[in-house]
């Protein structure tokens, strides 16, 4: 699995990272704290078909754990 | 039934803001403001810039209230929503000098892209000219940001580094309310053409307001419809340049073609060339001028740093003549461009190919 590590990237930058890591990864962890990059990703993903799971931080409730993998 | 709701109102969340958008314009316009500029960003910030002195030709200077309802609106709805979060520290300096050469940009056009889709709305095809060379601006700067462009990490800071920018907002409206001759106001010309106070500042508030919720953002719109093949937020922009025409031909203010219109000239390449830089400029910056005081209003240090930018970046454009007028543009104007074009893409190309793209330690 690959986590791509977007604490503190702004839009649209999680979700070009997010694009290009899809073209060959089919799990994803992907760390975003921005709200406007939590549902340009999350809706993405969506769209795209993907499974999405969000979690956030034990430590730090603004951090947030976004889950991708492919549908079965 | 919640979700059909739901996607209906996604359907027509763009278009309506669009709507509301160009109707509140037209109101401004009748009610004072000048024609083709309910609403404009870049305008709105250097008559300010004006009033408070820092420039002083003498036909553009007012504090606007838009600019403060704006600023005051976006921080209302982040502290409603729980999502005024003051974060900073992502290049600070050089989200100055964008903010400084949009604004020479949009000086030389004469207007933010906000302005320019009214522009469009009321006739003006120069403004149409502006609008390629923004879209061409803009899949410049998506060259850069598919190849890795990043102005890296953005961290928490004190939340009273956000609550600034709203009180300096407050304390300009009182000044104007208050003791309006301290600050410096024109008498003729576009900085004397305003909508009584109130109506314009409850016009910024509702924009405000509205433009953080929405996340709306005339350069995002175009970006990820190139980006990611998202044209949704191009509902807003159709939808003001239909309700404005609309608007503009019942209010007898449309008039199409390149000459005469008002705040304008039709100097084809320069108006391609400013929104070129604001496009580019906007797009490394990662919004529009509009999007940049709306998170500035949110508590993003960084943003407010790309406004400080935009002021000074005003101050400049009329202290050195390179503001364009009706006339057309300046000689300086053209060499500040070119200059500032070149910074840009410089600016681009450092934080491109300039260094590794793993971005620094965790915030």
């Amino acid at each position: 699995m690959k986590t791509i590590d977007a604490y503190g990237i702004s839009c649209p930058e999680p979700l070009i990272m997010l694009k290009n890591a899809l073209t060959h990864e089919k799990e994803i962890l992907l760390l975003l704290d921005s709200k406007c990059a939590i549902e340009n990703c999350t809706a993405y993903a969506r769209k795209k078909g993907y499974t999405v799971k969000i979690t956030t931080d034990d430590n730090d409730k603004d951090k947030y754990k976004i889950h991708i993998t492919v549908t079965k | 039934m919640q979700t059909k709701t739901n996607n209906i109102f996604e359907k027509i969340k763009w278009p309506l803001i669009g709507g509301i958008i160009a109707t509140i314009s037209a109101i401004l316009v009748l009610l004072g403001n000048p024609a083709n500029m309910g609403f404009c960003t870049a305008c709105f910030l250097r008559d300010t810039t004006g009033a408070l002195g820092l420039h002083n030709a003498a036909q553009v200077q007012y504090a606007r209230p838009e600019i403060i309802g704006i600023i005051l609106g976006a921080f209302i709805i982040s502290l409603a929503k729980k999502e005024f979060a003051p974060k900073g520290g992502s290049a600070p300096i050089t989200r100055f000098i964008l903010g400084f050469a949009v604004m020479i940009g949009a000086l030389i056009f004469l207007g933010c892209p906000l302005r320019m889709v009214l522009r469009i709305a009321g006739g003006d095809l120069n403004a149409i000219v502006g609008l390629f060379g923004f879209i061409a601006g803009i899949i410049g700067g998506c060259f850069f940001l598919k190849k890795g462009y990043t102005l890296k990490r953005t961290y928490n800071i004190s939340k009273t580094d956000g609550f600034i920018l709203p009180i300096a907002a407050i304390s300009l409206l009182a000044v104007l309310l208050i003791a309006p001759s301290i600050l410096f106001l024109s008498t003729t010309g576009p900085g004397s053409m305003h909508a009584p106070i109130i109506i314009a500042l409850v016009a910024g508030l509702i924009i405000g307001i509205i433009g953080f919720a929405s996340r709306l953002c005339f350069v995002a719109g175009i970006r990820d419809s190139i980006l990611f093949k998202n044209f949704s937020m191009l509902g807003a922009f159709i939808a003001i340049i239909i309700v404005g025409i609309i608007l503009n031909v019942a209010l007898g203010k449309f008039a199409l073609g390149f000459e005469g219109q008002p705040i304008a000239h039709t100097d084809g390449l320069w108006n391609f060339l400013g929104m070129a830089l604001v496009g580019l400029g906007s797009t490394l910056l990662g919004g529009c001028p509009f999007r940049q005081l709306v998170l500035a209003g949110g508590g993003n240090s960084d943003s407010i740093i790309a406004v400080f930018g935009m002021i000074t970046g005003a101050a400049f454009a009329h202290n050195f003549q390179m503001a364009s007028s009706a006339a057309g543009v300046t000689g300086h104007g053209q060499i500040g461009l070119t200059i500032a074009f070149a910074i840009v893409i410089l600016i681009a190309i450092f934080n491109t190919f300039g260094k590794k793209k793993t971005t620094g330690g965790t915030p």
